[in-house]
Formats: C-alpha cells, structure tokens, sequence
C-alpha cells in the first residue's frame, strides 16, 4: 500500500474541474454589447390523471383536476459570444430523464444552420419552480416513483417537447435588448420553517430584459420560498402554486408579450409566510400576487444597458454518498455571469464602472445559510450582486450547512453527501466563478501515515495535524480494524435487517429483493442526529477518515454509532480513584484508573497534537465505546467506564425495518447523543475546565450507565477539582472526601458489590499513606491480591490497562496486562505541548 | 396358346459339358438340397415360436410402446420440438437413434420391429428397463451369425442362452422372433421366466395399442399404493406417484408440435381427498380465457367460494376466503365501515361461479411498483352480482376520493378500491353479461372492456384449461426483474448479470409458442392433452390471437 496519502478528494475535484467545465464569454476582449433576447412560454400542463411530484404522502396516486395550468418559460440571451436559454418551468425538481430528453431534443431542434452557430457556446439553464403540484411521473428510477408517482414516458416527451418548443419560440422572437438586474427585498413572506427565528433570506433579485422601446422583454425574480402552499383536499389538484400567481401577476402589470421567470432561491429550509392569513387557495394567490407585485415594484428601479454574459459549467464529481446506487456521481453546477455597462445619466457625466452579477445554478435545495454564504463571498469577490439558484438541471437532495447536518429536521435527513457538502459547493462554484480567487484549496500538504508503535504491550499511536489529517492517520494506522468493522458492524446489520415481512408473499419477495440500496441511506439517516453537538474539529476528523477509507461519512457515522457485536459491557470492571490536595503532596492531583475493554474492540494510546485546540493523550478502544481514559495539556483529565449492564450506545440498524414498517411510529424518537469516546476526545481538545466538561457530559443520554471522573488541577483557592458523575437518568455528581475520591462510592447500597469491594481494596491499600505518590497509586491500581474471588482483584484477569494521571505535572503513566494478564511495566507520556511525541 | 408355327434350330456347335454329365447333375441337386436346407433351416430358426406379451411383465411399473420408431425417426429427429425441451428428455437418444447405430442400417431395421415394448420397475434410474420387440424373419437369422460378430459373448444363464453385447452392456435373448434385451440380466432372466400368468396376453397387449391409435409413442405407468422407500417424494415422479394409481398416456410428435393425450386415475385416497372439488365434475364447455400471457379457465360444477374452501381443505391450507376477507382492513376506515367493506367481499364472492377464467396479462413495469396484472371473468348471477356493488356503502365523510375505500359508481356500474400508485395498482371490477368481470388493475380491465370479452366455449370440454405462452412469460419476467436490478434491488443480480442468467432461458423458451394442457375428470379418472407448440422457424414467433388458439386449444 501506498503509505503516503493527499487529499485525494479535493485533488480529484479539482481535476474534473480542470477537465469538464466549459466556459464561454466575458473573456478580457470581452466587453458589454447591446444584446439579442427573446422570451416565451410553452405549456406543460399534463393530463388529469397524471400522478404529481413533491409530496411522498400522495403515495403515488392519480391527480384529479387542474386548478392552474403550468408553463415553461424561457429566456434567451445572446451577447454574440454566448447563447444562453434560461428555463423556468412548474415542476418539482429537474430529473436527469428529462435533462437529457431536454437536450436530446435540443441538440437537433436547435440547428439554425447559421455559419456561427458552431463558434459560439450555447448553454442551457434547466430550473423547476418546485411547485410541489406539478407533474411526476418522469422518473424512471424505481426508488424515486414512491414521490413522482408511476413512470410516464409519454409525459416525459411532452414535457421535454414543451421545454424545446419554448426555447425555439424565445430564440426566433429574440430582439435588441438591454439588461438589468437589482436586488431588492421582500420581508414577510417566507420563513424559516426549520427553526424559529432562524435565519430567512429576503433578498428578491431581479433580472430585467428589455427592448430598444424599454417594454419588458422578460422579468426574472430569484426568492426563496418552498411551493408548499397547497395541502388538505387540493393535494391532488395540477398547481404551479404561488410562482404562478407571481409570474401571472407581472405579465398582468408588465403587459403585453412580456414574460415572467421565478428562479427559486436557497429555500431548504425557507417555508411559505402567510402574510394576508389567508386560507388554501386564497393563501396560495396571496402569496404569489405579493411575490410579483414587489418583484414588479423592484423591476422598475432596474436601469439597463448593454450586456456581457458569461456561463460556466462543470460536473464534478460529488463526495461519496450512501445513496450512490440512488444518485448521480457528479453534480452539475452552473455559473452565469451578467456584466451590465449601465449607460450614463447624462452625456456630460462620467460612465459609471460596468457592474457585475453573479448567478450560482445548484442541483438541489440549498438551505439559506449557503445562499447568504455565497452572496458574501460574492459580495468580497466584487460582485454587485449574487443570486442563488436551487432545483436546477438535477436534484441531488438537500445541501445543509455543516451546523445544521446532525440536526433531527427534515432538511438535515435528506442529505445525501456528507456535512461538507456546503463546503464542496463553495470550492466548486468558486473555482466557476470568475473573479473568485482561485487554487487556495486544491493543493494540500502530503501526509505521512502514522506509525502504530507498541510499548510494553501498548499499541501507540501519535496524531498530528488538522483535524481532517488527524481522521486521516488514524484511518491509515487502523485502516484494516475499521473495515473490518465496518463490514461486521455495519454492512451486516443492514443485511440482517428484516425489511421484508417474513411471511406469505414478503417470504417470497425477501427471496429476491434486497433493499440494502434503501436501508443504507435510511439508516444513516436515523444516525444521523446524533451527531447534533458534535463539535467541528470531530466531524473534520471523521471526514479525514472517511476520506482514506474511501467510505462516505454516512458511513463512517454509522460505523461509529452502529453497536459491536461483542456483548454488551457488563459491571465495572475496573477502578476509579482520585487523591487532591494534602493527600497528592507535591503533585497535588493525582487519579488513578484500571480498566477492562469489556470486549468493545482493542485499548490503545492515542497521543493527540491538533492543529487547534489542546493535546491530549487518551487511552480508548478502538470503537469509541466502553472505557475511556484521558488528560489533555491542561491537564483536565477524564475517565469512564462503564457500571452497569445497559447496553452500550449505538444505532440499532434492525430495528429501522420496525420503525419504517409502523406506521403509528409518527412520534419522533429522542435523540440520542454521539458515542462516548467521540464526546471525550472532543472535551479533550476543546476543553479546558472541569465545570464546561461536566456540563458537556452530564445530559448525554448515551453515557446513561457510566461513571465519569473529572479532574483538573485548578487553582488551589477552588475546591471542587475532581467529581464523579454517575450518568443516567438523574445525573449525579459526587466529590471527595477528605481529599480523596472513589470512582464508586463504597457504602451505596445500590452499588454493585464487586465494583464496591475492588474500591474499598484501593482506598485500604492507600489509606495508610498519609501523602499518596504516583508511585504508590500505580501499586495499588496494579494489586493482584485475591480477596472474595477474582473478580474482587483491583488488577483482575480481565483488565487491560492501568493509568496514572500527573495533572500538574501534565504526566501521564500507563500499563498494560500482558498476555498472561499481569500487569506490565508503566511507561510515561508528557502531555505538554513543549514535550509533544515524547515518552518514556 | 398361340397356334403360330415356331421353328427352334438346332445350334450348329455341339454344347460340350465342363464336368463330366453325371457329376454335374449330381452337383446340382446337391446345390439344391444344400439351399433348400438352408432355406429349410432359415424358416425353421426364424419361426414366429413366441409371442411378444409372453415377455412382458404384467406388473412392470411402466410400459411404453413405440411404433415405427425406425420409420419414424427421421421425422421425429428434425421436429422443432425437441429445441424446446431438456436435451435429456429425448432430443439426445433421438439423434443417436437418427444417426450411426454401428450395424447395417438394413440389419438395424430387420432387428427392430414394428413395436417395441419398454417396461420397468426401476422409475428412478431405469435400471431394469425391459426392451421387448419382435423382429423380422431376415433380422432373426442376422442375429444367428452373432458368433461373427466380435463383443458378444454367450451367457448360459442356466440354459436360458442369454448373451451379453460388451460394448452397450445390454444383455438380451432372442426367443421365436422376439427380441428381449436389458442392460439388467435379473430382469432379462426374470422375463424370460415369466410365469404365464404373470405375463401379459396377446389381448391386453392389443387392446393398450388400440387406446391410443396411430401415434408415436404410447405407454401406461402404474404407480404402487406405497412408493419404494428410497423414492423422493419431491422428485416429480415421487410427487405423481403419492396422487396417481396409474397414467397412460400416447404422445405425437410433429414438426412443430408434440402432443400427448393422457388419461390417469386418482388413488382412493386422493379422490377421497378432492371428493368436493371432483363430486360434481363432469367435462364441460370451458370459458375462452380473456388474452394473456397464462391463462385459466376452470368449470368444476362448484361455485367458486365452494372450490377455494374444497382445494383448501384438499392441500391442508390455512388461507381459507373467509380468514382472507377477515383480515382485509382498508386504510383510514372505521371499525364499523370496515365490517361493512368484508361483508361487501363476501357478499361478492358468493354468487360467483361454477366457471371462470383468469389470465395474467403481463407485468406494468411502469407502474409506482411495477407489478402483476390480472384479468378474471366470472361466471355467476348477473343480478345479484350488480346488487352487491351497488351496496358499497357511501363513502364516510373525511376521506378523501384517494383514500383506500371500496368505491362504485352508478353509472359506470363499476366498482373499485383506491390504494397506492396508478390504475395498475386498482382492483376493479363491473358486471358482465354472465357474470363479473374483475381486473387488479383498471387499465388491463378497460383494455379488456374495449375488445370485447369472449363468450366462445373451447371446443374441446374440459375441466381446467391452461395455456402459456413461455416466451412472453420470460420476457415479462426479466423486464420486472430488471427494474429492480437497475436500482441494485434484485437480490444477487446486476442488469449485466441478471440478462446473462436469462440468456439460456430466453433462448429456451424462443423455441416454444405456447404450451397447453386440457384436464377433463369424469368418474374418478382424468383425461386430457398436454400440447407444445413451436414455431415453425425457432427465430420467427408469429403472434396469434389468444382467442383463435385458444378457441382449438387441443
């Protein structure tokens, strides 16, 4: 194997970049022209009867009437250099089957045998409205028909045909034009239906196309608002919802031929106001009307001149997705460029500087964090103004910013490509976009693997770096464990998963059915909240090893919460112990633990230098699960292990067939939180106070079953340096006593017996030192002495591993049981970041 | 005689005798002696001393009978039939038949007579296969110069002179003309042994050819009331042998179809067992089945609620019609409202029959779910049937016209059951002239309703008539398949790999048109005929109209 790994992701992006995307005009010759345009609309509305798109709960069935007719609208755009034909048609999404009908039919339709058709570029700007009333039923892929509804082949081809006629229509009716564009605002209109008070984009951006007389040839609005007005009864009524009404209102109040495009915006999570309080239809209208009367309002403030346009395109290939059996590979986004030359107020005056906009085209539903993204970056790139797009020429889901990706919402869910999908969206637009600066991100540093070294019997592994490269090397150490993980934890779940009912004909279905396609996907999505509070430098380092373990991060998350086959961890098998103050001596803090895996894969050492945030070093299974034990350059340590016979945390991949079969399951499911070891090492890098930590952990319901010890060498004025947080549904916290803290408290009657002798046995081995060394601590930790049995050993058969904190001295000592299970000799490990990789 | 005058004149040279007179004579009439002894010998040694059924066991488990094989064979070799079916159901020994037998074509067709009789016991590896004809005289003597023929060697057998050919590890016996040969010597001596009254007589013998007339091949199987211990019951053999006391049957075989009458008996237990399927059945003029890729027709005398509950009383089955209505309980409906929507079911389903015909008509691979569509016509009281519909009860309030609830409309006088999907997916039913016509899917009812449901009989009466057409079958197989491949949902199988495992299959089943079986039970016995036709070039598959086929099925 190769031992040296790059970013093979980004590399591999930018390289299909490099390679597919096509760009024509605004070149440095390039200046602003009068232009040529031309606008039309072509009907789509389909048959009654035709099943509608949008909405999974119509289950696919028949539409019954049409309450408005739906249209495809065209504008066509040519500065001499580049054709450009912008579609807006009344339809949920932009499905590949019509794309390519689309331009199946485009490629012959659109000859016009003129001797410069084959000099110029011509690009085509597919976009649906996302009425959720427009016609389904153009989906061929099997999955995707329980939303559009049965395969129509003949809707598909009207359709398609309706979408060429408009653009034929647009073209023969082009004219000189002159081009404007502004961006105005319409409040109260949409809201933020994924959280109150979240954030709305209210930004109405208006194109304005007009002739030599300044009669509107085209209005384009671009807002961001869900076409999810129309509910109840009217579920199975063919509506082009409230983009409609807009585009019927400003042809009404433009007059004439002109016609009017609505581009939706970044409306994932944008849902439709209700600013009249009106009810159906009527709501519906409102909307509209308001949308196009403002759009209108704004339309005539435009100023318009000559025009150069720019169109970039590209197909990269998108990050790995559990839905890949289900997706495309490559995701097209567009970049349309508009350099309008606005003419001089008067003919004394000083020409004002040509100004810019910028229109991002994305194949899905943005939510609205990433279009204002875009606009800033726009905006510092230079950008007048900046548009963002969704639902066009593909739909790939939703695109969620990495804060909102482990949210339990809607948007979140039906996310297909990692939490740094926004983050890809941002390199590959800017790497379309002109005035973006690009290279900064496609070349990166080459790493080494780590080296897995193995001390006393300890596996050893040293991390530095990003967070993203850190992910990445501890992949590349544990490369093998994890895929076989993944295989045993993950892959096999899923096919064990009883999706099929296993009588009558569903016996015989389950025979030749495998709904792993689905199951995959639908499981990461039940995961998938639990990543809500995770901290950004984890989701890096779970990204850097999905990177090199070539899996999507849906499945490295899944790999993470999925639940080990071993049996679940049974009581405490190892030793909590803590002394402060007088009875520390010069140290002043020392905690002692011994710890058992309880089965949950293999303990190593894991010795952590970030990039941002604190070193630390911690000894943990290779699941993230079970037994932790950790200190961090600070010197805020952390040990858990588990007390009781809870089973261990993790996504419980068969039970989804239950959850997706029960239909009376429409409660939501509480949340669980990450697994343990990724909470802990977050706290690690993160965290440098004991209060913060504890209030990080003490309501994570996974920890339920769990005693934590908190200790920190604070201050000596504060009192309250170590804690021990006995997690479940009442979380407590107890303190020391007399300077001295038990990871069990000895004389709770509800405490198991044996967790209870084996701390008692501690404390009495100690208890005779009035100052308590490191030394001596580690004697005791490893003290073999049979007393009832030998489970009531401190060191038993079972325990892997004893640790020594020196918090003040940042010093870390920890032995391994060899084979025969005695314990080994201690070794040292400085956790300050002036000894970084040192050790003993 | 003529009275013309003839003169002969004497030849000129003296005829001078090779040999001295007297012994030329002598040697004539010994030439004459010798050949009139052979001649003697010849008739003698091929007499006609043993008649065939002497040879044949009564008790044999099976007996088959070919005439004119070798005449035959030829035609039988080239039919198409055979690239319809498994190579070892015949095409294979046929071609070896048809090609080099090792010996004089001229030999081959004096040793082999006109009928032959194969018979055994051994059902499973026909072991003791018994191989019985009478050969003609020329063959017989033929057979007599075997001590020149190299790799035949003579087995006393305790004076039953059996011999053995080495090469095909066939013993046989010659006794008269008849022929007996079997690769088994226990079962050769055990024939040649037979006791009279274990042998069949000339009579039965006579009266079986006569059963079934001039065709190819014809035979009876008689099962025992208790299959040998070592039979598998799950083998097809095993499994006719638990339900059949005895088949016979005659196959014909044409260029471009095969054809085999049957007539079989039920064992007592059987015929206990179906006693409320078969008490009424007599063969009646079946219902032509609306166009399908399989298609059904059915008429045994009982209404259809009677036959669902006999057949599964007859195969111990828990899927009574009553549970299955029981269970039913569509979507978003009251208690009450779900009561009344089983009972519509039931009220439904009683007045239907004794005959009805079912057919699949293919798969709507377009469909939300792709799936099956089935048409059936129903027999049954026109009257009581549109009663029923009409008493779907209004739909109650707060559903929605989408809502899976029984619906009718009046003036249609159709009845239907919203549920997932598009029309493919939407049981529908109407009154018919005679009955009631049923679809699960509306679309494949109106395509029925618009080219007119047939009210031709088959011409044959029957009991049960089914027809498929293999080729369609595959084909609607696959493309259901393949919808589920594409979305990597077929369990074990890409698109690639899904039409490389049905390659053989389309292949097979290209050289077949349509396969169809009549069954006809009167008094205990069944008759009937399996037909397999094939298309006179295997390539071309003219399509014929269901109707025309199926109105002469035989």
């Amino acid at each position: 194997m190769n031992n040296r790994w790059r970013y093979s992701a980004r590399r591999r992006a930018f390289a299909t970049i490099l390679a597919l995307a096509f760009v024509g005009g605004l070149g440095a010759d390039h200046a602003a022209s009068a232009i040529e345009a031309g606008a039309a609309k072509v009907a789509i509305t389909p048959p009654v009867g035709t099943p509608l798109n949008g909405y999974g709960a119509r289950l696919g069935r028949e539409s019954r009437d049409v309450h408005d007719p739906l249209w495809v609208r065209c504008l066509y755009l040519d500065d001499g250099k580049t054709e450009v034909f912008l579609l807006s048609a009344d339809l949920c999404l932009i499905n590949p089957e019509l794309r390519e009908r689309i331009h199946q039919l485009a490629a012959t339709s659109l000859r016009d045998g003129s001797s410069t058709e084959t000099d110029r570029p011509r690009f085509i700007i597919l976009t649906a409205t996302h009425t959720h009333s427009g016609q389904g039923g153009m989906i061929s892929a099997l999955p995707f028909r329980a939303v559009s509804g049965r395969f129509m082949p003949e809707v598909l081809d009207a359709t398609a045909q309706a979408f060429v006629q408009a653009m034929q229509s647009a073209r023969a009716s082009h004219q000189r034009a002159a081009v404007g564009f502004a961006a105005g605002v319409a409040e109260g209109l949409s809201v933020n239906r994924q959280e109150d008070g979240g954030p709305v984009d209210t930004q109405l951006g208006v194109i304005r196309v007009e002739n030599a007389d300044g009669v509107p040839i085209a209005v384009v609005a671009n807002f961001a608002m869900h076409p999810t007005t129309i509910d109840g009864p009217d579920l199975f009524s063919i509506s082009a919802d409230f983009p409609g009404y807009c585009c019927a209102t400003i042809e009404t109040l433009a007059g004439g031929d002109t016609i009017a495009l609505f581009l939706n915006g970044a409306e994932g999570n944008q849902g439709p106001g209700n600013p009249e309080a009106k009810k159906g239809w009527e709501r519906t209208e409102s909307l509209g009307r308001l949308l196009g009367e403002r759009t209108w309002e704004v339309a005539g403030s435009v100023v318009c001149g000559d025009a150069a346009l720019r169109v970039a395109q590209a197909a990269p290939s998108l990050p790995r997705s559990l839905a890949d059996a289900l997706l495309p590979r490559e995701g097209i986004l567009q970049v349309l460029e508009v350099e309008v030359q606005s003419a001089a107020p008067g003919e004394t005056a000083q020409t004002p500087p040509p100004e810019t906009l910028a229109v991002h085209f994305l194949p899905g539903e943005p939510c609205v964090q990433i279009g204002l993204e875009l606009r800033r970056r726009a905006a510092e790139w230079g950008y007048a103004a900046q548009f963002t797009v969704g639902l066009a020429n593909d739909f790939l889901g939703y695109f969620a910013p990495v804060d909102l990706y482990g949210t339990a919402s809607y948007e979140a869910s039906m996310n297909f490509f990692g939490p740094h999908i926004a983050q890809w969206l941002y390199v590959q637009l800017a790497l379309l976009t002109s005035r973006a600066p690009h290279g900064e991100d496609e070349e990166a540093e080459a790493e080494e693997p780590p080296a897995v070294e193995t001390h006393n019997g300890a596996r050893w592994v040293t991390l530095r770096g990003t967070d993203f490269a850190m992910g990445a090397q501890r992949a590349l150490a544990f490369r093998d464990e994890m895929e076989r993980a993944y295989k045993d934890r993950v892959v096999a779940s899923i096919a064990e998963a009883k999706m099929i009912p296993e009588t009558g004909l569903g016996r015989f279905l389950g025979r030749y059915l495998d709904p792993t396609p689905l199951l995959l996907p639908a499981s990461a999505i039940k995961a998938r909240p639990r990543l809500y509070g995770v901290s950004q430098h984890v989701i890096d380092g779970l990204a850097g090893q999905a990177e090199v373990l070539g899996l999507p991060f849906d499945a490295l998350w899944l790999l993470e919460s999925a639940q080990p086959s071993a049996p679940a961890a049974g009581p405490l098998a190892g030793t909590l112990f803590a002394a402060l103050g007088e009875r520390a001596g010069a140290d002043d803090l020392l905690v002692g633990f011994n710890s058992a895996a309880n089965g949950l894969g293999a303990m190593l050492v894991t010795d952590v230098a970030p990039k941002e945030g604190h070193r630390f070093v911690a000894v943990s299974s290779t699941t993230s699960m079970g037994t932790f034990a950790g200190m961090n350059d600070s010197g805020l340590v952390l040990c858990a292990a588990p007390v009781s016979t809870t089973p261990v945390s993790g996504i419980d991949v068969p039970s989804l067939a239950a959850m997706l079969a029960d239909e009376s399951e429409k409660e939501p499911r509480p949340v669980a939180g990450p697994p343990l070891g990724i909470v802990l090492r977050s706290i690690l890098q993160d965290t440098d106070g004991l209060d913060r930590a504890l209030a990080q952990i003490r309501d994570i319901p996974e920890l339920a079953g769990y005693h934590v010890m908190l200790a920190t060498p604070a201050k000596k004025t504060e009192r309250d340096r170590a804690c021990v947080l006995e997690c479940g549904p009442m979380p407590q916290v107890r303190l020391p006593q007399n300077d001295v803290l038990l990871g069990v408290a000895t004389d709770a009657s509800q405490a198991d017996p044996v967790a209870c002798a084996r701390h008692r046995r501690v404390a009495e081995l100690l208890e005779e030192e009035h100052i308590i060394s490191a030394a001596e601590l580690e004697r005791a930790l490893r003290d073999t002495e049979p007393l009832m049995a030998d489970s009531t050993r401190v060191w038993s058969e079972q325990t892997d591993f004893g640790v020594v904190f020196l918090p003040s001295r940042r010093l870390v000592r920890i032995g391994f049981a060899g084979e025969d299970g005695v314990p080994g000799e201690f070794f040292e490990i400085h956790v300050d970041s002036a000894s970084e990789g040192e050790n003993e | 005689m003529s009275e013309a005058l003839r003169t002969y004149p004497r030849s000129r040279r003296p005829i001078q005798s090779a040999v001295p007179r007297g012994r030329g004579r002598r040697g004539c009439a010994y030439g004459a002696v010798m050949v009139l002894a052979v001649l003697i010998y010849g008739v003698w040694a091929s007499r006609d001393s043993c008649a065939v059924s002497r040879i044949i066991p009564r008790e044999q488990a099976f007996r088959i009978s070919a005439s004119n094989l070798l005449d035959r064979r030829a035609k039988l070799a080239t039919s198409h039939v055979w690239d319809a079916l498994p190579e070892s159901w015949g095409g294979e020994a046929l071609a070896r038949l048809s090609g080099d037998l090792g010996a004089p074509e001229w030999v081959i067709n004096n040793l082999i007579g006109t009928v032959c009789h194969i018979s055994g016991n051994d059902t499973e590896q026909f072991s003791d296969i018994l191989f019985v004809t009478k050969m003609r005289r020329i063959g017989c003597l033929a057979e007599k110069l075997r001590r020149f023929v190299p790799g035949i060697e003579e087995d006393e057998a305790g004076g039953l002179n059996v011999r053995r050919v080495e090469k095909l590890g066939v013993y046989y016996a010659v006794r008269g003309r008849v022929l007996a040969a079997s690769p088994s010597r226990d079962a050769l001596i055990r024939a040649l042994t037979l006791p009279e009254d274990e042998a069949m007589t000339r009579e039965e013998l006579a009266k079986t050819a006569e059963a079934f007339g001039g065709e190819d091949l014809h035979g009876a199987i008689r099962f025992p009331d208790t299959p040998p211990p070592d039979t598998p019951v799950s083998s097809a053999w095993g499994r006719a042998g638990t339900m059949l006391a005895s088949f016979s049957f005659a196959v014909r075989i044409d260029a471009s179809e095969a054809c085999l009458r049957y007539r079989a008996a039920l064992k007592p237990q059987w015929q206990e067992r179906f006693s409320g399927v078969l008490s009424a059945s007599a063969p009646r003029p079946l219902q032509v089945p609306p166009e399908g890729l399989i298609e059904l027709s059915a008429d045994l005398g009982v209404s259809v609620q009677a036959l669902w509950s006999e057949v599964a009383e007859a195969f111990e089955s828990e899927m009574s019609l009553d549970d299955l209505i029981g269970a039913w309980t569509p979507q978003d409906i009251e208690p009450t409202t779900g009561d009344l929507a089983r009972r519509f079911l039931a009220g439904l389903v009683a007045p239907l029959g004794p005959g009805f015909a079912l057919c699949w008509r293919g798969v709507d691979v377009n469909e939300m779910v792709p799936v099956p569509e089935f048409v059936g016509v129903f027999g049954g009281e026109r009257e009581a049937i549109a009663a029923t519909l009409a008493s779907i009860p209004t739909t109650p309030e707060g559903l929605y016209p989408w809502d899976t609830f029984p619906r009718y409309d009046a003036e249609l006088g159709r009845a239907w059951l919203p549920m997932i999907g598009g029309p493919s997916i939407e049981p529908t039913a109407v009154p018919w002239d005679t009955g009631l016509l049923v679809s699960t899917s509306r679309t494949a009812l109106e395509a029925v309703l618009a080219g007119g449901v047939s009210e031709t009989r088959l011409d044959v009466p029957g009991n049960v008539y089914v027809r498929i057409k293999p080729g369609p079958c595959i084909e609607a197989v696959r493309a259901l398949a393949m919808e589920w491949a594409k979305s990597g949902m077929l369990r074990g199988y890409t698109s690639a790999t899904l039409d490389e495992a049905l390659a053989p299959w389309s292949e097979r089943v290209s050289a077949m048109r349509e396969v169809s079986l009549l069954i006809a039970h009167e008094d205990g016995e069944i008759t009937g005929e399996l037909t397999l036709e094939c298309p006179d070039e295997p390539a071309a598959e003219p399509a014929e109209s269901a109707a025309t086929k199926a109105a002469a099925p035989a």
